[in-house]
């Protein structure tokens, strides 16, 4: 069961539109390495995982990730209030407008929709840790190539923040493979040397 | 204080900054610098982060007593921040009409 309060994980305050900007971002709220899918990959895959260490990582990260999708859709919706149509045009946001005009909707920067095959559920554990430590990584070099871009302190400050999360979900990952690794090497023969 | 992950990151160096240009790895380092001392939210975040460390290591002390000492003032916090900023949850609304949670008193965390 999930429960709604009503505060963003980390703040969101941006001041000034910046549609173009924007258009960028989308794609860490509906594209292959943003935090839909991130969210929908280790709440989907924690249901086949093997050891309670595995089950709670899974859990837990899938739920801040939801957290993570809420503050990209703010930072959107922030960067396109208040837009005049001269803006819309010159920016390169008006393919997004026309469709969704100042919506908030689950695509990449190039309009591609969220597409499911961007996640894995393998029902393997060495197989589903494995991706999403790449996964976090992928991640973590979108907001690396929204800093390269982003100029505004208002944007940058939360961007960070979010990169910051998946260095660590990253770390995290990582202990919870080799937690599984040691437990392999204990129970199965010939895997490698028992403890 | 400011809240700090110092279990950032135990792959190589390079692998928070491997990036060409140095733009987002500068030696404003990888923390944001908005000081959430005290606020409910820095709370929130340090019981997020405590969270996931016990959940890959569920055997260390220090780490659970942080956790617990942490958790056992949130509630307070919740309330305080509840009376400056509304209803966290509809639960949280006060007893009088309208409905405190979907009143346009109280914007949406987007809209702030």
């Amino acid at each position: 069961m999930f429960l709604y309060e009503k505060k963003l994980i980390y703040p969101v305050k941006i001041k000034n539109p910046n549609p173009a900007l924007a258009k960028f971002i989308i794609s860490q709220y509906g594209g292959p390495n943003g935090e839909l899918g991130a969210s929908l990959r280790y709440l989907s895959q924690r249901f086949s995982m093997p050891t309670p260490e595995t089950k709670a990582i899974l859990n837990d990260i899938g739920n801040e990730e939801l957290s993570h999708l809420e503050m990209v859709g703010t930072i959107v919706y922030q960067l396109t209030r208040d837009l005049d149509s001269q803006i819309v045009k010159e920016s390169g946001f008006g393919d997004y407008f026309m469709n969704h005009s100042t919506g908030v909707y689950p695509a990449n920067a190039t309009g591609v929709p969220f597409d499911a095959t961007a996640i894995a559920v393998t029902g393997d554990v060495v197989a589903d840790l494995t991706e999403d430590l790449a996964a976090e990584q992928k991640a973590r070099v979108v907001y690396d190539n929204i800093l390269r871009l982003a100029d505004d302190p208002d944007v940058r400050d939360p961007i960070k923040f979010l990169r910051e999360r998946e260095i660590v979900h990253f770390q995290r990952f990582g202990e919870a493979l080799r937690l599984i690794e040691d437990e392999l090497r204990t129970k199965v023969k010939g895997i490698g040397i028992k403890k | 204080m400011i809240y700090r992950n110092s279990e950032c990151c135990i792959t190589p160096e390079e692998m928070q900054c491997n990036t060409p240009s140095n733009e987002c790895c500068n030696n404003e380092g990888t923390t944001p610098d908005i000081d959430m001392t005290g606020t409910f939210s820095a709370m929130q975040f340090a019981m997020t982060d405590l969270n996931l460390y016990l959940d890959t290591h569920p055997n260390d002390k220090e780490a659970l007593e942080m956790f617990n000492k942490i958790s056992k003032t949130l509630q307070s916090a919740r309330y305080d921040y509840i009376r400056k900023n509304g209803p966290l949850m509809a639960g949280d609304s006060s007893a009088d009409t309208p409905f405190e949670w979907a009143s346009s008193k109280y914007k949406w965390p987007w809209e702030r």
